[in-house]
C-alpha cells in the first residue's frame, strides 16, 4: 500500500512549497514524486532521496520562485540604487565622521592582518618538508645534583646506535657547523654556515636539488652547495664536479640545490659528507621516523639505548644522562639549548596575536558605537521614509547595505595599507613576507566574514528601533537618542578598557625590556675588536708572530686570545668536575672557558678575591682556575680561594681567584656559575682593545699585519658591543613592533572617542546656548560636557589595571630580572588616556562653546 | 526572440507536445524527447522550456490526471496554441522550401 513506500525527505519538500510558484507546485512536485517512484524503483531508497533532493535544489530557477508582492521586485530594484545614493550622500555629508569610521576600521583591519601575517610566518618554520613530521631531533641533557644541563647536541652515534636497534627508524643524519675557509678558483672566504654531516643528509631532509642528485651522489669526499655559494665560488659555471677546498681538503661538488626556503633555523649553506663524525664527540643529530605515530612512545626506547651506550662512560662520574627528542616543527620555539639553533618565543607570539584581537575587537566596538550614535542623527530621514510608505524591511535594507558599504570601505583601505606597511614590518622583524599573501583565501574569507558581522551588528540595533517606531513620534523628536545609553556607555568603557590595558602592557613591556638592555653586562664592550682565529695548526703557530706585531701599533691597548666559545656567546662549554660541598666531593656540570692573562685586563673584568693569571699559569696544566661568584655562591664556599676543582681526567685545578658576576648570556637568565681556565692555545678569537680616533685606518692596518702573517684565510672580525647588541635583537623587534601597534590601538580608540563627542556635543548645542545665555564660562562648560566621558574613562582604568597586572605577570614571569608593576605605571597610562580623551573632546567643546547662542536658539 | 521564430529545441518540444496529444504533461514530454532523438535532455531544461513557451503564447495548459505515484496531485496537461501552430507551420515551410532548392546531384555527390 501507499502507506508502506517510502516518501521523499520532508525538508526538501518543505523547501520545495516553500519557494516554488504556487501556479508550478502541484505539478513540479507532482513530477518530481513521479521521478522519485521511478528512482525507487531502479536505485533503492537512498539514491532516490538523494535524487529528489537534488532535484528540489536544481529547481530553484528565477521562473520558478516564490514572488511575494506583485511589482516588488521592480521597486527592490530601484530602492537598492536610492539607498545607494543616500548612503553616498549621508557620508559626503558627514565628512569627518565617515573618515573616522572608515580609517578607525582601515587601521584595526590592516593592524589585526600584518600581526596575523607576522605569526602565520613563524608558524610556518620547518614545516616545509613533506616528512616534517616525522623528523625529530635528539638532544641530551644531563644532571648531577642539583645542576642540570640541557644540550642540543648530542653523541654524534646516537642516530646509528637507534637504527640498528629499532626498525621504526628509517633514517638519521648527524651535522656539525664549523667555520671555516673555503676556496675555489683563487675566491676565498670564511664561511659560517658549512656543515659537515653524514651522508644520509638527504634521506631524512629531503631536500630538492637544482642540478646533480643524492643517488649516489651523496657520497664522502663530495659537498652539496647552495645557489648562492655555487654563484660566489664558482659565478656562471656550472659548478658539478668542480673542486671546493674546504678547510684544507678538497671536496668534489655533487649537485646544488634549489633555494632553501627561509623557514628554518637550520640554515646552511653547503653540506660535505663525511663518513662520520665520531672525531668531534658532539653534533646536531636527526632521526626519521617511519611512520608519524611511531615517535609517541619511544623516549622508553631512547633511555634504553641510552642504558646500553653511554650509561657506563656516565655512572663514571656520577652524572645522570637523558637522550630526548623533540619533533623538528618545534624546534622553532621549544626552550633554547646549550649550543642550539636560534629560537622564537611562542609567549612573544600568544601576546601578538592577543594584540591582533584585541585591536580587532577595539575597531569593532568604535564603528559600532559611532554607528549607533550616528543612527540618532538619521532620525529625520527615517521618519520620512515611514510617512511615505517604507516598509520595515525596507529600512532594514537600506540600513545594511550602508553599514556593508562603509565596512567594505574600511576592508578596502585597510589592505591599502596593509600592503603598504609590509615592507617596513619585514624590515623591522626580518622576514621576507609576500604582499601577496595578505590576500591568501583564508584571511580574506575570514575577515569579509568579520565585515560582515560588524556591518549586520551594528546595523540591525538601529533598523530594529528606528523602524518599529511610529514616524509621527519620530518627527516630532520623542525619539531623542537611538539604543539606550547604557548600551553605548557599554561599549566605550569596553573601548577603553581595552586602550588602557595594551598601553599598560606597553609601559611595562618597554620598561622591561629597556632594564634587559641597560643592565651592566659587567665587563667592557666599548672599543673592542672580535678577530675570528681559523682552527688550523697553521694559523695557531703564527699568533704570537702576530699578536707582537699588533702590539707593536700604539692604537693596540691590548690583545687577548680567548678559547671555544670564551667570549661573550650565549653557549658557552660545558663539563663536568668534582667539587667540594656540603663537607663531599659531588660531581657537577658546569660551564667553563679558555683565556689568556691579558682577558681579564681586556675586558675589564673586577677581581673579587685573589688574583687573575700571569704568563707563567699558561703552561697548559690547568693547574689554577679562577671561578665567578655566581659559583661561589653556588657552592656555598665560604672560602673560595682554598678550593680545588678536579676534572674528568684527574687534573686539579687550585681556585686562585673570584671574579665579579658578569652576563655573557642573556640577560633574560640568570648568571651561571662559570670556571675560567688559564689556556691561550686552542685560541678561537683574538680580543683587541683598540684605542683610536681613526678606527677604518685601524682596522686596515690590522688587516694587512693579519694579511703578512696568516695569508690563506682572510681575517674576519666583528665589533664587541655589535655582536652583543645582535644578540637583543629579538628583545629589539619586539620592542618596535609592539610601539607601534598599542600607538595604533590607542589612535583607533581616540578616534572613536573624537566621533562620538562631536555627535553628543552636537546633541546638545541648544542646552550649550542656553547655558551660555545664563551665564556659564567656557570652563564651566568644559567640565559639564566632559564629565560624563570622564566617568566613563575613569571606570575603564579601574577595571583595565587588575587586568593588565594579571597578564603582565604571567609575561614577566619569563625573565629572571623583572622590572617592578610599580604604580607610576598605572598613572602614566591613566594620565595619558585622560589627557588623550581631553584632548579629543576639547575640540569639540570649544567648538560649541564658542558657536553664538541665537543661531543656536531661535528656531525651534 | 525575433517575430516567431523558433529555436532547435524549442521546436522540439513543441512538435512532441502536437505529437503526443494526451498526456502530455512535462515528464512524459521529457521521455518521449529523449525516445525519440536518442538524446539525454534532461527533466529540468523541459520544464523551463515548457514554462518559456507558454509565456510566450505557443503552448496552453491545464491542470487534471491525478495519479497515486505522484502523491495525490494533478499534471499539468499542455496543448498546442492556435500561435504554437502557426509557428511550427512556418519554420516547417522554412525548411521545405529550403529543400526544394536543393537539386539531386548534391546530395549524389557525397
Amino acid at each position: 500500500m501507499m502507506q508502506d513506500r517510502k516518501q521523499p525527505p520532508k525538508w526538501a519538500d518543505r523547501l520545495l512549497e516553500w519557494y516554488c510558484q504556487p501556479r508550478l507546485l502541484e505539478d513540479l512536485q507532482g513530477d518530481l514524486y513521479e521521478r522519485y517512484e521511478r528512482h525507487l524503483d531502479k536505485q533503492g531508497a537512498t539514491w532516490a532521496a538523494l535524487r529528489y533532493i537534488w532535484d528540489v535544489i536544481r529547481f530553484i530557477r528565477p521562473y520558478t520562485m516564490r514572488r511575494s508582492k506583485a511589482g516588488h521586485a521592480r521597486s527592490t530594484g530601484l530602492m537598492l540604487s536610492n539607498y545607494f545614493k543616500t548612503s553616498y550622500r549621508s557620508l559626503i555629508k558627514q565628512r569627518i565622521n565617515s573618515i573616522v569610521t572608515i580609517s578607525g576600521l582601515a587601521l584595526g583591519f590592516s593592524t589585526f592582518t600584518l600581526l596575523c601575517l607576522y605569526v602565520n610566518d613563524e608558524l610556518k618554520y620547518d614545516r616545509y618538508l613533506p616528512n616534517a613530521d616525522r623528523i625529530y631531533r635528539v638532544t641530551m641533557s644531563y644532571t648531577s645534583g642539583s645542576s642540570s644541563e640541557h644540550t642540543a647536541w648530542s653523541e654524534p652515534t646516537v642516530g646509528q646506535a637507534l637504527q640498528d636497534r629499532y626498525p621504526e627508524i628509517e633514517a638519521h643524519v648527524a651535522l656539525v657547523d664549523e667555520k671555516l675557509t673555503a676556496r675555489a678558483h683563487n675566491r676565498v672566504f670564511r664561511e659560517e654556515n658549512f656543515y659537515y654531516t653524514t651522508p644520509g643528509f638527504f634521506d631524512v631532509f629531503p631536500y630538492e636539488f637544482e642540478i646533480g642528485g643524492v643517488e649516489p651522489a651523496f657520497t664522502p669526499g663530495t659537498v652539496v652547495i647552495t645557489p648562492g655559494i655555487a654563484k660566489k665560488y664558482f659565478e656562471d659555471k656550472n659548478p658539478l664536479d668542480e673542486v671546493l677546498e674546504i678547510d684544507g681538503k678538497d671536496y668534489r661538488v655533487s649537485g646544488v640545490l634549489q633555494e632553501i626556503p627561509s623557514h628554518t633555523d637550520l640554515k646552511f649553506d653547503a653540506l660535505m659528507a663525511v663518513d662520520d663524525l665520531v672525531s668531534y664527540g658532539w653534533s646536531f643529530n636527526f632521526i626519521l621516523f617511519r611512520d608519524t605515530g611511531d615517535a609517541k612512545d619511544f623516549q622508553p626506547k631512547l633511555d634504553r639505548t641510552f642504558a646500553e651506550t653511554l650509561q657506563k662512560e656516565f655512572d663514571k662520574y656520577d652524572t645522570k644522562g637523558q637522550y630526548h627528542m623533540e619533533a623538528l616543527p618545534d624546534v622553532h620555539f621549544g626552550t633554547k639549548k646549550l649550543f642550539d639553533t636560534p629560537k622564537s618565543s611562542r609567549a612573544n607570539l600568544y601576546v601578538f596575536s592577543t594584540i591582533a584581537l584585541l585591536v580587532l575587537i577595539i575597531a569593532g566596538i568604535n564603528y559600532m558605537n559611532i554607528s549607533l550614535a550616528n543612527a540618532t542623527k538619521r532620525k529625520a530621514e527615517v521618519g520620512i521614509r515611514k510617512a511615505v510608505g517604507a516598509l520595515n524591511g525596507q529600512l532594514k535594507v537600506q540600513f545594511m547595505i550602508e553599514s556593508v558599504l562603509i565596512c567594505l570601505a574600511g576592508f578596502t583601505l585597510g589592505a591599502g595599507i596593509t600592503v603598504y606597511c609590509l615592507p617596513y614590518l619585514n624590515d623591522i622583524v626580518g622576514k621576507e613576507i609576500h604582499w601577496s599573501e595578505v590576500f591568501s583565501p583564508a584571511l580574506l574569507l575570514f575577515l569579509l566574514m568579520v565585515v560582515l558581522l560588524l556591518a549586520l551588528g551594528s546595523a540591525s540595533y538601529p533598523a530594529l528601533y528606528l523602524s518599529s517606531a511610529k514616524p509621527a513620534e519620530i518627527l516630532k523628536g520623542k525619539v531623542k537618542r537611538v539604543g539606550n545609553r547604557l548600551l553605548s556607555n557599554t561599549l566605550v568603557v569596553a573601548q577603553f578598557t581595552v586602550s588602557i590595558i595594551l598601553m599598560i602592557s606597553t609601559i611595562l613591556i618597554f620598561r622591561q625590556l629597556e632594564l634587559i638592555q641597560s643592565k651592566s653586562l659587567g665587563f667592557d664592550q666599548e672599543q673592542i675588536l672580535l678577530v675570528d682565529i681559523p682552527r688550523e695548526s697553521t694559523v695557531h703557530s703564527n699568533l704570537a708572530v702576530l699578536k707582537n706585531k699588533l702590539l707593536g701599533y700604539p692604537f693596540v691597548r691590548s690583545a687577548s686570545f680567548a678559547g671555544f666559545n670564551s667570549w661573550p656567546t650565549a653557549d658557552m662549554d660545558v663539563d663536568v668536575y668534582e667539587v667540594y660541598q656540603d663537607q663531599n666531593w659531588q660531581t657537577k656540570p658546569f660551564n667553563n672557558i679558555d683565556v689568556d692573562e691579558h682577558y681579564f685586563e681586556l675586558l675589564d673584568l673586577e677581581l673579587v678575591e685573589g688574583r687573575a693569571f700571569t704568563t707563567g699559569d699558561m703552561d697548559g696544566q690547568y693547574s689554577v682556575v679562577i671561578v665567578n661568584q655566581a659559583l661561589v655562591d653556588n657552592l656555598g664556599w665560604t672560602n673560595p680561594l682554598e678550593q680545588t676543582v678536579i676534572y674528568e681526567n684527574g687534573v686539579e685545578s687550585e681556585v686562585i681567584g673570584v671574579v665579579e658576576d658578569f652576563h655573557f648570556n642573556s640577560v633574560r637568565d640568570k648568571i651561571k656559575p662559570i670556571l675560567i681556565f688559564p689556556n691561550g692555545r686552542y685560541a678561537e678569537k683574538l680580543l683587541l682593545k683598540i684605542d683610536s680616533e681613526d678606527w677604518w685606518k685601524a682596522i686596515e692596518l690590522i688587516e694587512s699585519t693579519w694579511k703578512s702573517s696568516i695569508d690563506a684565510h682572510p681575517m674576519e672580525f666583528q665589533f664587541l658591543d655589535q655582536y652583543v647588541q645582535a644578540q637583543y635583537r629579538g628583545e629589539q623587534t619586539m620592542k618596535q613592533v609592539f610601539v607601534y601597534f598599542m600607538g595604533i590601538a590607542l589612535s583607533i580608540a581616540c578616534l572613536g572617542l573624537f566621533a562620538l563627542i562631536a555627535l553628543t556635543s552636537s546633541q546638545r548645542l541648544k542646552e550649550i546656548g542656553i547655558r551660555k545665555v545664563l551665564g556659564a564660562r567656557m570652563g564651566q562648560l568644559m567640565i559639564t560636557l566632559s564629565k560624563d566621558f570622564l566617568l566613563l574613562v575613569a571606570i575603564a582604568l579601574l577595571l583595565a589595571i587588575p587586568l593588565a597586572v594579571l597578564g603582565m605577570r604571567v609575561w614577566l614571569n619569563n625573565f629572571v630580572y623583572k622590572t617592578a608593576i610599580s604604580f607610576d605605571v598605572f598613572l602614566v597610562a591613566g594620565g595619558t588616556v585622560v589627557l588623550l580623551a581631553l584632548f579629543t573632546m576639547s575640540f569639540h567643546i570649544i567648538s560649541a562653546s564658542r558657536t553664538n547662542p541665537a543661531t543656536v536658539l531661535k528656531s525651534e | 526572440m525575433k517575430g516567431t521564430n523558433l529555436g532547435e529545441f524549442e521546436e522540439l518540444v513543441l512538435l512532441a507536445v502536437a505529437a503526443m496529444q494526451e498526456e502530455a504533461y512535462s515528464l512524459a514530454i521529457t521521455d518521449e524527447i529523449n525516445k525519440v532523438t536518442g538524446r539525454n535532455i534532461t527533466f529540468g531544461v523541459v520544464h523551463s522550456a515548457l514554462n518559456r513557451l507558454e509565456n510566450k503564447g505557443f503552448l496552453q495548459s491545464e491542470m487534471g490526471g491525478a495519479t497515486k505515484a505522484r502523491g495525490g496531485r494533478r499534471k499539468r496537461m499542455f496543448t498546442l496554441s492556435v500561435s504554437g501552430k502557426k509557428a511550427l507551420l512556418k519554420t516547417k515551410a522554412q525548411r521545405d522550401e529550403f529543400w526544394s532548392m536543393i537539386p539531386q546531384f548534391v546530395f549524389d555527390k557525397l
